[in-house]
């Protein structure tokens, strides 16, 4: 988790992750929830025309498997924000799908990260729509340990990280069954799921 | 002709390796057909391989300007990156707009000016002209966006052969639109030979739209 906060400011980004939650930021009151193992970094978000957006982090549990239960704004914009859910991305038959999660696991000794092409959180029915850049406190609540606040910076959509370095590729999230004939990855530059030589002829 | 080989040797190099059973059309020469695919995996192109290829859609849409807007005489003889997807989008279609766009930073003049971005809304419902405009501008202003009526739409996905759009209801009247995940990079021959999904890096871009805008689609 150090190494991702590293990583982070190498890359120039600002990452406006307030840890304001005692139990997940270390300092040592006598909050001693279960096993306080759970610590969020690495958070960023976008929206495009500010009526919807989404929020990205990392989850890093050292302690029991816990689960993210829900997500909600905190402060002005609570009002303005229809809703928050969380959502995983699925690719199939090269087709995307967006999945309400109902809860998302956070394995022990483990983490969870929310990344483009993948989980989310998504603000949904941002009315009046927010600027870009604006700062949403989140608070999320778990299975088993106190929640944590955030802030999330909703900028403006930007190339996905890992995208403009050479070399390997970030591989999508789950696989990719196409409904066109076939498709075969070119030069094994891509590291597409199991399902990608798997044909399901449309025709 | 050799056009038609590469096509033919990509069917059979599917045929091959991936569904034996589909392919109708393995004529001749199956031994030396096969071995050359072994060439072809290891290929210029960096892009996923789509076999048989994508046609260009045949219909004329609404672009932005509510000007008719042919999306095969207009991008004749242009590399065509072509992505299906609506504003509402949290997650894949803004990101493949941004990577497209920082992408086109760094190609060369002769490269850009040879490729078309052309975006179609999954969702005619909610997308108007003036909300494709806005959001594609956060982009690139060049970009082109098109407004099918739910009819072209389909049309277009049947001409495709993609599945009919499906909605996921997100309640209180919120939806997302389940489509395409890729971008299809259509050559000069007016087939998407090549499909980019999310998460394809800087360089493979680079490498194949380079390719494309100067080669065209051939091996």
């Amino acid at each position: 988790m150090k190494r991702n906060w590293m990583k982070w400011i190498a890359a120039g980004v600002t990452v406006p992750a307030l840890l304001l939650a005692t139990a997940a930021c270390g300092d040592d009151d006598d909050d001693d929830d279960a096993d306080g193992g759970l610590s969020v970094s690495g958070v960023s978000g976008q929206t495009a025309l500010g009526d919807v957006g989404s929020v990205y982090l990392t989850i890093e549990n050292e302690g029991e498997t816990d689960y993210l239960v829900s997500a909600r704004v905190l402060g002005d914009l609570a009002e303005q924000v229809g809703d928050v859910q969380h959502h995983e991305v699925v690719t199939q038959g090269g087709s995307m799908e967006m999945r309400e999660i109902e809860k998302m696991e956070i394995p022990g000794n483990g983490s969870l990260e929310l990344k483009r092409g993948g989980y989310h959180i998504m603000l949904l029915d941002i009315d009046p729509p927010i600027e870009q850049g604006t700062q949403v406190e989140l608070e999320l609540t778990f299975e088993n340990n106190d929640p944590i606040e955030i802030v999330a910076e909703l900028g403006a959509p930007s190339e996905q990280d890992g995208v403009g370095m050479n070399g390997s590729m970030t591989p999508m999230h789950g696989s990719m069954t196409p409904m066109h004939g076939s498709m075969t990855p070119m030069h094994g530059s891509m590291t597409p799921g199991a399902g990608m030589a798997t044909a399901t002829p449309a025709r | 002709v050799r056009k038609y080989l590469a096509i033919q040797a990509f069917a059979l190099l599917a045929a091959a390796l991936l569904l034996p059973a589909c392919s109708g059309d393995d004529d001749d020469e199956e031994p030396a057909t096969r071995s050359a695919t072994v060439e072809i995996i290891d290929s210029k192109f960096k892009g996923v391989l789509a076999s048989p290829p994508f046609p260009k859609p045949e219909v004329v849409l609404t672009d932005t300007e509510g000007e008719p807007f042919d999306v095969r005489a207009d991008t004749e003889g242009r590399v065509l990156l072509l992505y299906l997807g609506y504003t509402h989008c949290p997650d894949i279609c803004p990101t493949h707009m941004a990577d497209i766009d920082a992408v086109m930073q760094d190609l060369p003049p002769d490269v850009t000016e040879k490729l078309q971005v052309v975006f179609v809304t999954t969702d005619p419902e909610r997308d108007t002209p003036e909300r494709v405009r806005e959001w594609l501008d956060l982009f690139n202003e060049d970009f082109i966006g098109l407004i099918p009526t739910q009819d072209q739409l389909d049309q277009v996905l049947r001409n495709l052969s993609m599945q009919p759009i499906t909605k996921t209801d997100l309640g209180g009247g919120a939806y997302a639109v389940n489509h395409a995940a890729y971008v299809l990079a259509y050559a000069d021959d007016n087939s998407a030979h090549l499909v980019y999904p999310l998460g394809v890096t800087r360089d493979v871009w680079a490498n194949d739209l380079t390719l494309l805008a100067r080669e065209g689609f051939s091996q």
